[in-house]
């Protein structure tokens, strides 16, 4: 079983509580900017999504890394980052297709998961995001834990627990 | 128990063995590979002579890879494969060596294009695509001052960036009006231009190189336009083509690259090819396309893999996805490039370095041109190309917001995942 984050959209209200935690755990300071964990919004749907590495089944930034700098850890599932062989070529900037894994400094970034207790999940109030052990995708080589254009859909990240009630 | 073997030794050649490993554990696997060594990555080459790199690390697996999935690996000249025999499901080897196959993975990639001018061979005219080609330019550059790189594809650009690294005094010729002619647009080739110009670089366009004469071991490359320019070294950067000149007589239908299905499957039974060397569908366009990228080495190999171990698979993506940093500017293109043929090109960032350029064929995105900061929403344009929604204002907000917002309410709302992703139906409508 492979632990990530798990988001229930429903809960979140944006308050980005979550990129502070990530700024501050990983750069010792509050810059959202910095964030691991980006807030997306749509507000005429009143949507937010705090969009975050999926930890994928089928991870692309690892599989296109030429040096193996992001790599599908077998022992977690979890997608590990090994910064000292990141070349800065971005090929992991544009393959993810969460838009997850960003360049900055000459290095990429991504979620690590803060070694397993990660900040975010502290410090979010709503319990819009929890770390837990990821759902089995029914077939884990085929299902895709991203949108595809055909009707196999598999949610974005996993989801779980109620909606709220108004 | 089948026996699979797989010719080349790069990125899908060795995505291809990790993901049939992961569905057959007792079929054998044979790698074959005229070059001998790990697997290594054509596009380390410029890190490694820039100095980013040392040799060994682009060699992105070791010797360990081959026992770690039980692979048997036949390495060096001797091993080339010279010949198919499809009937009787055997490839021979250079050293005559016949290897029988149940099924076959082609994964040879590309090989450099030698220009056929006057000159293009002389010592010191060097390509690079090869870790032995890059050895052979690293020293060459030891003792060389002024280096003149033919061509501003993604070879050429790269090549700049490792030469301006080390000091040299660097002049590159370009046939077209532009740098990164297939992977940038015109507007996003100026800011290109613009670096090289701060930096020192002699760039020359719309050139095209006549011949290249040999003075004392100096190169004069003389130019259509009558112009001369001097150089110590000369790397020929014009393009790749698919390495597949072993196919005769085996009756694989070929237009460009081996052509392949959305299973890496060729017109052959039992014959698979994957990366450099195959011509797929670019899902996107609907047009065949040879990819020279490493997106489409691993996800035809991942696919390839996959099927040959017994799991039929399709692949789930298949479209361009570019990311280079000339002279230290992040840049990247997802998808189709091309304006006309009813597609349109809008800019919707440009200034300050920064560049989005979005490319709609009516209200559905086709592609974007990223430079800078944008770079960063590059996958999340790709996702959102490939999910290839047509809401009518889609256009409108991609241009004001942000890629993820409208891929999230897209997503919501256009695949009916409301309930799925919990999210109460009135915040979707």
């Amino acid at each position: 079983m492979t632990k990530g984050l798990l988001i229930n959209a429903s809960r979140c209200i944006a308050c980005r509580a979550c990129e502070v935690a990530c700024s501050l755990s990983h750069e010792g300071e509050i810059d959202p900017s910095k964030s691991l964990i980006g807030m997306q919004l749509f507000n005429e749907a009143y949507f937010y999504y705090p969009m975050v590495c999926a930890q994928c089944e089928i991870p692309y930034c690892a599989l296109n890394c030429p040096t193996r700098a992001l790599e599908k850890n077998p022992e977690t599932g979890q997608v590990d980052f090994i910064a000292d062989k990141c070349i800065n070529c971005n090929l992991c900037t544009v393959t993810c297709p969460f838009g997850a894994v960003t360049v900055r400094d000459g290095l990429a970034h991504k979620c690590d998961l803060c070694d397993g207790d990660p900040w975010c999940v502290k410090f979010c109030e709503v319990g819009a995001i929890s770390y837990g052990e990821l759902p089995e995708p029914a077939d884990h080589l085929r299902a895709l834990p991203y949108l595809r254009f055909t009707d196999e859909v598999v949610p974005l990240t996993p989801v779980t627990g109620d909606a709220p009630t108004a | 128990m089948k026996r699979h073997v797989i010719i080349g030794n790069s990125h899908a050649a060795t995505t291809a063995v990790e993901w049939l490993r992961k569905v057959s554990d007792s079929d054998e696997v044979v790698l074959i590979s005229r070059e001998d060594g790990s697997p290594y990555s054509p596009a380390l080459t410029t890190y490694y002579l820039s100095g980013k790199m040392s040799y060994e690390q682009m060699f992105y697996l070791d010797y360990s890879f081959y026992k770690k999935h039980n692979v048997e690996p036949l390495l060096g000249a001797g091993k080339a494969v010279v010949q198919i025999d499809a009937a009787g499901k055997a490839v021979t080897l250079a050293d005559g060596t016949s290897v029988p196959y149940d099924d076959l993975l082609i994964a040879t990639g590309s090989k450099s294009i030698v220009p056929s001018m006057d000159g293009g061979r002389l010592p010191g005219v060097l390509t690079l695509w090869t870790a032995e080609d890059a050895r052979k330019i690293d020293d060459a550059a030891q003792t060389a001052k002024r280096v003149t790189v033919v061509g501003g594809g993604l070879i050429g650009i790269q090549t700049v960036n490792a030469m301006v690294a080390r000091g040299k005094q660097v002049t590159q010729i370009e046939m077209l009006s532009r740098v990164m002619p297939v992977a940038m647009d015109a507007d996003g080739g100026k800011i290109i231009e613009a670096r090289y110009r701060d930096v020192g670089v002699d760039l020359r366009l719309e050139q095209r190189v006549d011949r290249i004469e040999d003075s004392n071991g100096q190169k004069i490359l003389t130019l259509a336009s009558g112009d001369q320019v001097e150089a110590d070294m000369v790397v020929m950067a014009v393009g790749v083509v698919p390495n597949i000149d072993f196919l005769d007589g085996a009756g694989i239908k070929v237009d460009r690259g081996i052509v392949i299905d959305d299973h890496s499957k060729t017109n052959v039974e039992g014959i698979y090819a994957a990366g450099d060397c195959a011509a797929s569908v670019d899902a996107i366009s609907g047009e065949l396309s040879v990819f020279a990228i490493i997106p489409a080495a691993t996800e035809h190999g991942r696919v390839a893999g996959l099927n040959m171990g017994g799991l039929p698979t399709a692949r789930l993506r298949n479209l361009g996805l570019n990311s280079f940093t000339p002279l230290g500017v992040p840049c990247g293109s997802v998808g189709i490039l091309d304006e006309g043929n009813g597609r349109e090109g809008i800019i919707t960032v440009n200034s300050g370095g920064d560049y989005r350029k979005l490319i709609f064929e009516g209200d559905r995105l086709v592609g974007a041109v990223l430079i800078g900061k944008p770079l960063d929403e590059g996958g999340l344009l790709a996702s959102l190309i490939e999910m290839r929604l047509t809401d009518p204002k889609l256009k409108s907000e991609l241009q004001q917001g942000s890629a993820a917002m409208n891929y999230i309410r897209l997503l919501a709302q256009e695949k009916g995942l409301a309930s799925e992703l919990a999210i109460p139906a009135r915040w979707t409508s």
